[in-house]
């Protein structure tokens, strides 16, 4: 086919294959306000997995998971540093809580647009659009989280 | 350009006489001459459409105009076929003139429902003068079209329609009371006539309660399909729908039945571009018996989407009054199935009281898919014993059902829809107590009863 | 060689068909016939109708034939894009785009269908800058208009998206979509009365449609669902961060007791909300067609 010298008009989705709304072929995505739990639970860290895998599940295009990427590690770095810093041990789950949740209000936003238009573009049929239940997965990923950020948070003491 | 046979295999003399008829479109004689040669070697549809361009021409001889008419008919082309028995009638040829015009005749009322023969556009073997309706036509010329009205003696009256006694109730009140007993309802300052619009979900019996409305009154019942009417030409819908009424009117007191009226009248401001909008305002002009008289005329409408149906039809004094007309209900299904079943064969366990319990929200359509594919099995299962008869069984009956669900669902979930969030005007309270009723309620969650064998057909 | 006059009538009611919105009758009425198949016509009609149908591979199929025929044929391309597009093969759709681009490039409505494709593999800045283009060229076309507000709905845009539905609905204010993203909009903040306002008038228009919607508006509605509007209202995220800082804040202030209690409306509540729904979800299903 012949194209125009015009860069509005080129191509910009060879790669994209068609969605499985069913979930018979792929793995659904997860609810994006079902990430608040990782996020809460698990910090920054539960936070990036859970949201790198919807983003990848909801076909986000690869700046989403960048974005994501640099919000998640950000707030990481920075509970592990406030943690270490107000010396809080016992406390240091709700500082992890609280940069979980921070980060989670970009990243929802981040996931959002893909998440709409998945919906927006299902087939027109009750049961077209399914999400997967992110329980279990919450569950393990929240503690291989914790466990990271036990060792992160010893290296900075070291370091620090 | 569809053919009856090989192209580019007749003769050489065929293939000389196509060529010269192209390049002398004009040359009447020459044109005579390919349709005898077309007609000899088996092209009668392409010799059809020369005698098709002589008609239009006003060429086509006195001799040929009986041929020609047989012919049509053969191929079906009955708008010719009527066009050439009327020339013939004109110019006063008798031989065989009378044959054809009871064959046609025969041919447009098909299973006891009037076919419409669209107009092709002005005769010109018509050198009558212009006239007093606005689209240039008589009256008689409207029946020249071919709309023919169903001999009231033929029709179905309401003894015909199994249950649906509420349907039967509302029409009975609003449309033939006011015609049996008009010097009552007059006092009371209502006149006969005037608009109805039975929906439903399609296969309902809608038609047949239609026709059975004009059995009940004695009338003339005139059946005016979309296909009827629509032609290709700028304006020539609209004056086909003008004659069908001018028609009706003729020989009114009558009914007229608009059937698919979604098709006829959608709402114009859903339509994508205005190409049907002239129907809809000829329909809305014809209603109002602007420049014309539609006292002691019915119109009857039937569709199965009243929601996309253009709201100015259903204001007052045109299709006012709506009448639901919902699945058969156990009774109607009875007496469905007891007429399906009679023909085949079937075991003396197979009663119909009983396959009526097992089919709530099938149609009348539904139940005859149904039977027809019982008999289906029985026939092989005859065929595998070699020919010996064997009856339709309940298992037959039951192996079919497996396999189907009612067509009704779709038409009912959409109602629904419609009735919980856009019926505040309460014109579908119908179909809101329809749905509340009992029946109704045990049959919900039939999709998924029937999802495993979702069918039906269309 | 000119179709006969009954194939003419044929075509005629099958385009009728499709005007009026009835795809499947439009089908029928073309298969009644065996109609020319060098009429554009014909397979424009049916191809439509089959996509009208969501026969949406049938409807590419038909428009790849009819290619082969009229390559390079605008209004063919754009049906093999939209059809591709409605089967999520992007890919292909832009590929029939661009090549109906590449004759027309400043068609407005081409350039509209290239943005939902855009819009639809997620490209959202690309399908802007094409729309304005678009916009360029046609300032008032309401087709633009509609995929502007698309667009701004799936980038989470909501005031604007708002803000192009009531646009919409100046035009004519009966405007379907102009009532299903206002609907929509009303229904994530749980405007109960307001969606249902806006669903009932789009569902006037098309009752067909939106079952999914309408089904979670009775959902929503349900009695049950009641004590979920915090979270169906707010997020699962404020209304723990909200539940949990209450509880922390009562332990803090010495109210013993009533952070006790507060626990136990909290898991109370947690449970309610891991099940109920669901329940309430499936009863719905049942009741449905």
């Amino acid at each position: 086919m012949p194209r125009t010298g015009d860069a509005l008009l080129t191509p910009t989705l060879t790669d994209h294959r068609p969605r499985d709304y069913t979930g018979s072929i792929e793995r659904p995505p997860w609810r994006t306000g079902s990430l608040v739990y990782g996020a809460i639970l698990g910090g920054p860290l539960a936070l990036l997995i859970l949201a790198l895998f919807d983003a990848g599940r909801l076909r986000a295009p690869a700046g989403t998971a960048q974005r994501i990427a640099a919000v998640c590690v950000a707030c990481l770095v920075a509970s592990v540093t406030v943690a270490r810093l107000l010396g809080l041990d016992a406390g240091g789950r709700l500082v992890v809580g609280l940069f979980g949740l921070l980060a989670f209000v970009p990243v929802r936003r981040s996931l959002l647009p893909a998440d709409r238009i998945r919906a927006m573009y299902a087939p027109d049929d009750d049961e077209a659009v399914v999400y997967e239940s992110i329980f279990a997965v919450t569950v393990g990923v929240v503690f291989f989280s914790l466990l990271v950020t036990v060792l992160l948070d010893a290296i900075v003491g070291e370091v620090l | 350009m569809t053919a009856d046979g090989p192209r580019g295999e007749g003769s050489d003399r065929l293939e000389g006489l196509r060529a010269a008829a192209e390049l002398s479109p004009d040359n009447h004689g020459l044109r005579l001459v390919l349709v005898e040669a077309l007609v000899s070697e088996g092209f009668g549809e392409e010799a059809l459409d020369h005698l098709q361009a002589l008609s239009d021409a006003g060429a086509l001889p006195d001799a040929e105009l009986v041929p020609t008419g047989r012919l049509a008919l053969q191929h079906g082309r009955l708008q010719l076929a009527a066009r050439c028995v009327e020339a013939a009638r004109r110019r006063g040829i008798g031989e065989g003139v009378q044959p054809l015009q009871r064959a046609l005749e025969d041919a447009l009322t098909d299973g006891g429902i009037t076919r419409r023969v669209a107009s092709e556009g002005p005769d010109p073997d018509d050198d009558e003068d212009d006239d007093d309706d606005r689209f240039g036509r008589e009256d008689g010329e409207a029946a020249s079209l071919g709309l023919r009205a169903l001999d009231p003696d033929a029709h179905a009256t309401f003894a015909d329609v199994g249950g649906l006694a509420d349907v039967k109730e509302a029409v009975h009140r609003t449309i033939v009371l006011p015609f049996q007993r008009p010097d009552l309802y007059e006092r009371y300052g209502r006149r006969a006539g005037g608009g109805v619009l039975l929906y439903g979900p399609p296969g309902c019996g809608k038609t047949l309660i239609a026709r059975a409305t004009a059995g009940e009154c004695g009338l003339p019942f005139f059946n005016v399909r979309i296909e009827d009417v629509l032609d290709p030409y700028i304006g020539v819908s609209e004056r086909n729908l003008h004659a069908a009424f001018e028609a009706a009117r003729a020989q009114a007191p009558c009914v007229l039945f608009l059937d698919e009226l979604d098709a006829l009248a959608y709402a114009r401001r859903k339509q994508r571009g205005g190409g049907a909008r002239p129907l809809v305002d000829q329909l809305l002009q014809e209603l109002d018996a602007i420049g014309s008289d539609n006292r002691q005329l019915l119109v009857l409408a039937a569709t199965n989407a009243p929601w996309d149906v253009d709201d100015a039809l259903k204001r007052p004094g045109r299709f006012d009054r709506m009448v639901f007309v919902p699945p058969p209900d156990a009774t109607a299904r009875e007496r469905i199935l007891e007429m399906k079943l009679d023909a085949p064969p079937t075991a003396p366990d197979v009663t119909p009281q009983a396959l009526a319990q097992r089919t709530p929200l099938f149609s009348g359509a539904d139940l005859e898919h149904w039977v027809e594919r019982a008999v289906d099995q029985a026939i092989d299962e005859a065929l595998r014993k070699g020919g010996a008869d064997v009856p339709v069984t309940n298992a037959h009956l039951d192996h079919a059902l497996a396999t189907l669900a009612p067509t009704t669902l779709d038409w009912l979930g959409t109602a629904r829809n419609y009735v919980e969030f856009a019926n505040e005007s309460g014109r579908y309270d119908d179909v809101l107590a329809y749905l509340d009723s009992d029946e109704v309620k045990a049959a919900r969650g039939s999709r998924r009863r029937f999802l495993g064998g979702r069918g039906g057909g269309s | 060689m000119s179709t006969s006059s009954a194939d003419a009538g044929a075509l005629e009611l099958a385009r009728h068909y499709l005007l009026v919105d009835q795809p499947q009758s439009a089908l029928d009425a073309l298969a009644a016939r065996q109609l020319d198949l060098d009429d554009p016509e014909v397979w424009a009609v049916r191809g439509w109708a089959l996509l009208d149908l969501d026969r949406h591979e049938d409807a590419a199929d038909t428009a790849r034939e009819a290619l082969g025929r009229w390559p390079d044929d605008v209004d063919f391309l754009r049906l093999l894009a939209v059809a591709e597009a409605q089967r999520d093969r992007l890919a292909e759709a832009e590929d029939a785009i661009l090549a109906a681009l590449a004759v027309e490039p400043d068609e407005p409505d081409l350039l509209a269908t290239y943005a939902d494709v855009l819009t639809r593999g997620v490209q959202l800045d690309e399908a802007g800058a094409v729309l304005d283009r678009a916009a360029e060229v046609a300032p008032d076309s309401t087709v633009v208009l509609r995929l502007r507000l698309n667009l701004a709905y799936a980038s989470g845009h909501d005031d604007e998206a708002r803000a192009l539905a009531h646009e919409l609905l100046q035009h004519d204010a009966d405007d379907y979509q102009g009532h299903v993203m206002l609907g929509a909009l009303d229904l994530d903040k749980l405007k109960l009365g307001d969606a249902r306002e806006r669903i009932g008038t789009a569902v006037r228009q098309d009752p067909a449609s939106l079952r999914g919607t309408t089904q979670q508006l009775r959902l929503l509605g349900n009695p049950l669902m009641w004590p979920m509007w915090p979270i169906q209202r707010f997020g699962p995220g404020p209304v723990w961060v909200a539940a949990v800082a209450t509880i922390f804040g009562l332990g803090a202030a010495g109210l013993g007791t009533a952070q006790a209690v507060a626990v136990v409306v909290w898991l109370v509540f947690c449970v309610y909300s891991w099940t109920v729904p669901a329940l309430v979800e499936r009863r719905l299903e049942r009741e449905d067609w």
